[in-house]
């Protein structure tokens, strides 16, 4: 018998696993890091902010940043159950387990970075009941924490399906019933999410003090509403992409049918194509309309070497465009080109949280003001590191102990899951017109 | 409402707002209340069986899942939808009713009407009714029916294991736990019954593992039973499946050597995953 590694009670059945020590070697350096984190997160919340090198100008910083981008690319939980449980794609059946906990680690990610920054987490509570409704930082406060609540709510049928909890009948029946309504999950996670992502972006509308993020649009909604919307959607798929690809290069397996990279791609590809275009149009209207009606010139928000006009193209052209026309080519989207586009998508996000947020802070905005250039503190680094530590940590614990990938049984045991007819069986005779069991093990009449 | 705030008052954006954020909090508990109540009711009903099949199934892949009337040649290939519940098929329906499908026969204890029920080396009497996990039913004249681990199943297995049936009295559903087996190192497998019915006798090791049992429906509720000249074409898929399990590196087209299959796998093939292997064959997860 194959020496089985402890854990494998609780490793799905007909799945392989790395061993046990391997596996807690590739935990050591992200746990070591998360310690690390930990400590920042710590010094900051017991210290206070004065361990930051956020200040009055710098309220927006690198845990800000970090908010908004993985906001941004934790969309594709929401948007994958929209696909699969709204417009019943059902090919996405494949990703919607690992696209929860993507979200999930994403998003919880994000509020606990939010409550360091906050700096009083004990008081975390006063938002919600001392409401300022006139906010839309308020509204996104209200849908963060809802939409966390539903990803943790769809969190709890993936983990209910290890193997061994699946042996005790309550769990059992209480997955399989969650999982029935988990189309209302997906429906209220998809209407939360499109009112934060959204209202993460309406904040520009109010940001008049800062010509250079200020935007107008329709009503109370800035274009940025509708931008901010849009980008997450489009990134969403493509950042699922990307850590599907990941994951089966560390893994080296396939874990998931290819049709879904395609599907994903084009979804992302016209999605960002669309957003490319308006935020081109947005650009154009907010250099020739917005700034100059409030005395800026277009040209005066690039003449610092740090932003130059380079960052502008990086994030429209090179980081937007190029990877949307990749992801439409379908010979691109269908081959190892994909992962490019998808990381360049997913590299241009992060870009334009980073220009909406700590350039826009770093930009002059009154005559006598100049440039200034923040760069964070090593205990605001080590709490960003320790959410990419705890993210790598609770999906690599998921991968290994529950059905991330429902359909890796199947494409590990080379067989087309749609197929009634094995791949191999075509290669194999089996005792034709005898008694004997062909390969199989027989012992002499 | 939001008592200790300093003169607070109502205004259409309090209202608006809390009452969108209330109505979702209160959408989210009461589905998670429903979805509680539901598995409340469903564990009561005993229904945690029926339910475990159901996600079993799904989960098998589509070459396990083949209609009977495609293994049997009789169709397309074609992907059963409803966890082998014949009886509620319609097109199984169909195909009784035109004749093109025999109807489910029982030839009693001991006969064996075609040939000796030796299929590429297993003891597989046609007297006998098939269950996809590898078990066999056979009725008795007093109406009870009698079911069992088939001789590939048993091979698969193999030597000295330690079985527990279920205790006299136990009722037990079709696609449910049947009874365990437990082999040393491994976690135990799960046999599934082949029909529903009320346990009234047990047979050790010395007659073969065997469960007695009396009928929940009064036509015994076989519809779903493998028969006749279905078993064959199951049997030789059943044995393609395990050569590309067992040897997946494919050793190309082989023929039969005339040999007998061994009667312990596990000891011939000591480097198999061998817990995948028997919840592929008995269709547990």
């Amino acid at each position: 018998m194959k020496l089985a590694s402890p854990d494998r009670p609780l490793i799905m059945r007909g799945v392989e696993r790395t061993s046990l020590g391997r596996f807690l070697l590739w935990l050591v350096p992200w746990l070591a890091l998360l310690a690390f984190g930990l400590y920042g997160a710590y010094l900051c919340l017991a210290l206070g902010l004065n361990q930051t090198n956020l200040d009055n100008r710098f309220a927006f910083g690198l845990w800000i940043f970090l908010d908004l981008a993985v906001i941004a690319l934790g969309a594709g939980a929401f948007f994958t159950g929209f696909l699969l449980y709204i417009l019943r794609r059902e090919e996405l059946a494949d990703l919607i387990n690992s696209a929860v906990v993507v979200g999930f680690v994403c998003y919880s990610g994000a509020v606990v970075i939010l409550m360091i920054d906050v700096g009083q987490p004990l008081r975390a509570w006063f938002t919600f009941w001392h409401p300022n409704v006139h906010s839309m930082l308020t509204e996104v406060t209200f849908c963060i924490t809802c939409y966390l609540l539903v990803l943790f709510i769809e969190y709890i049928p993936i983990v209910l399906r290890n193997r061994r909890l699946r042996r005790i009948p309550a769990f059992l029946v209480f997955e399989f019933n969650l999982h029935k309504v988990m189309v209302v999950f997906a429906a209220v996670g998809t209407f939360l999410s499109f009112f934060h992502q959204g209202s993460l972006g309406g904040l520009y509308g109010v940001l008049q003090g800062r010509p250079f993020a200020f935007r107008e649009g329709f009503a109370i909604w800035p274009t940025t509403f509708f931008l901010f919307i849009l980008s997450a959607i489009a990134v969403g798929p493509a950042f699922l992409m990307l850590v599907t690809r990941l994951a089966e290069a560390l893994t080296r397996k396939r874990l998931v049918h290819p049709r879904v990279y395609t599907l994903l791609g084009r979804i992302s590809g016209w999605l960002l194509v669309s957003y490319v275009l308006l935020k081109s149009v947005d650009t154009l209207i907010w250099l020739n309309r917005t700034a100059p009606a409030v005395g800026f010139l277009g040209h005066d928000f690039y003449v610092h070497a740090a932003f130059g006009t380079w960052i502008l193209f990086a994030e429209i052209v090179l980081f937007g465009l190029a990877p949307a026309l990749m992801l439409l080519i379908p010979r691109v989207r269908q081959g190892r080109w994909a992962i490019v586009a998808a990381l360049l998508a997913c590299f241009g996000i992060a870009l334009n949280r980073f220009v909406m947020t700590i350039q826009t802070l770093s930009l002059p905005s009154l005559p006598f003001d100049k440039l200034l250039l923040y760069w964070p503190s090593w205990q605001e680094m080590a709490s960003f590191l320790a959410v990419i530590a705890y993210a790598v940590i609770l999906f690599s614990l998921s991968y290994r102990y529950l059905p991330l990938y429902p359909r890796e049984r199947e494409l590990q045991a080379d067989r087309d899951p749609d197929s009634v007819a094995p791949r191999a069986a075509s290669r194999t005779t089996l005792a034709v017109g005898g008694a004997g069991a062909g390969t199989l093990p027989t012992s002499r009449r | 409402m939001l008592p200790g705030i300093y003169e607070f008052q109502w205004t259409l954006g309090h209202l608006i707002f809390l009452g969108a954020f209330f109505t979702v909090l209160g959408i989210l508990v009461s589905v998670l209340f429903v979805s509680l109540r539901k598995s409340r009711i469903d564990l009561q009903g005993r229904r945690a069986e029926v339910i475990r099949w159901q996600q079993s199934f799904q989960q098998l892949p589509a070459d396990q899942r083949q209609c009977r009337h495609a293994l049997a040649g009789r169709t397309q290939p074609r992907v059963c939808q409803r966890g082998f519940a014949c009886g509620e098929c319609p097109f199984h329906a169909r195909l009784l009713a035109s004749g093109t499908a025999p109807r489910t026969a029982l030839f009693g204890e001991g006969s064996c009407p075609a040939g000796s029920g030796d299929l590429f080396g297993f003891a597989m009497p046609a007297s006998r009714l098939y269950h996809r996990g590898h078990t066999w039913v056979e009725q008795r004249a007093d109406g009870t029916l009698v079911a069992g681990l088939d001789d590939l199943g048993s091979r698969l297995i193999g030597a000295a294991p330690q079985v527990e049936l279920p205790a006299i009295g136990t009722e037990i559903s079709a696609q449910g736990t049947g009874w365990q087996i437990c082999r040393a190192g491994a976690d135990p497998v799960h046999v599934l019954a082949p029909v529903s019915g009320t346990v009234i006798a047990t047979g050790g090791p010395e007659k073969g593992w065997y469960l007695r049992l009396q009928p929940v429906r009064i036509d015994a509720g076989l519809e779903h039973l493998l028969h006749g000249e279905e078993i064959r074409p199951w049997v030789q898929a059943e044995l393609q499946r395990l050569q590309r399990r067992l040897s997946p590196e494919c050793l190309g087209p082989s023929l039969a050597d005339g040999g007998l299959p061994v009667a312990d796998f596990p000891a011939a093939y000591p480097g198999v995953d061998w817990d995948t292997v028997w919840s592929e064959t008995f269709l547990t997860d």
